[in-house]
């Protein structure tokens, strides 16, 4: 299978090439592709425990999540 | 009032009158079709910040991500990225941050294939050898929008930025503009 096509250039300096992906720039871009996903993955991980520990705080307060919305302006 | 020194009408000015340069000189340029796009020796001495402009942008797939990375020459930095933001979803603000990340990562949600988003960035100092940092601010389908604070510690000269996509890109332009010193 093809590698995936990369432009390089600059349309002001009319040298853009665009081309397959080295096997070298595969191989970082496939490392790109999985650092971000893991960082996605984290981010939303740390999101979920946020609601989870919001959604408890609200339920010891014994209010809504619209009336604490109206309680921190957001 | 007087017409203005420069100036050939007190009404409707039309053009940029001489002796007065605009703000923002267009140093980059680049069409999305690819997996990933370098837009190359679009940083110099000439100019300390930047703003970029992306417009009319689709993914491949409908929703994914936006990696960017600084270049120098085509050589991405891959180190020392990191944010702290805040995103707004269905009437809720959630912070967010992250450091020691390998690229800035921006997240995208694209509810009809037909449909296309812009995006806007401010890139400090990206050619000094000293740290970088970008302002991104971005709307996204689905009542989504972010703002973010993005900064790279490396103290490095990049002349170049680096835009992927997992799937690849359906369409997009990228304009890179300098802002004049005076």
């Amino acid at each position: 299978m093809a590698n995936p096509l990369i432009t390089v250039g600059n349309e002001l300096h009319n040298n853009v090439v665009t081309r397959e992906m080295t096997d070298a720039e595969f191989v970082q871009h496939k490392k790109l592709i999985a650092d971000a996903e893991k960082s996605l993955k984290a981010q939303a991980k740390a999101k979920a425990e946020r609601q989870v520990a919001r959604t408890a705080l609200l339920t010891k307060l014994g209010i809504t999540e619209q009336e604490a919305q109206l309680l921190l302006g957001s | 009032m007087g017409v203005p020194s420069g100036y050939t009408s007190a009404q409707v000015v039309q053009a940029v009158p001489t002796g007065i340069n605009s703000a923002l000189v267009l140093t980059g340029s680049a069409t999305l079709s690819s997996t990933s796009t370098n837009i190359t020796s679009c940083f110099s001495a000439t100019y300390d910040n930047y703003f970029i402009f992306m417009s009319n942008v689709k993914l491949s797939a409908s929703a994914g991500y936006i990696t960017v990375e600084l270049l120098v020459d085509t050589t991405p930095a891959t180190t020392n990225y990191g944010y702290e933001g805040i995103y707004y979803k269905s009437g809720v603000n959630t912070g967010e941050n992250a450091s020691g990340e390998s690229a800035w990562t921006e997240t995208i949600y694209q509810n009809s294939a037909s449909t296309s988003m812009g995006f806007t960035y401010t890139i400090m100092q990206p050619f000094l050898a000293v740290g970088t940092n970008m302002n991104s601010s971005n709307y996204i389908q689905g009542n989504f929008g972010r703002t973010r604070n993005l900064w790279n510690t490396n103290e490095t000269s990049y002349d170049g930025i680096k835009f992927s996509q997992a799937n690849g890109f359906a369409s997009g332009t990228v304009r890179v503009y300098g802002l004049v010193l005076s």
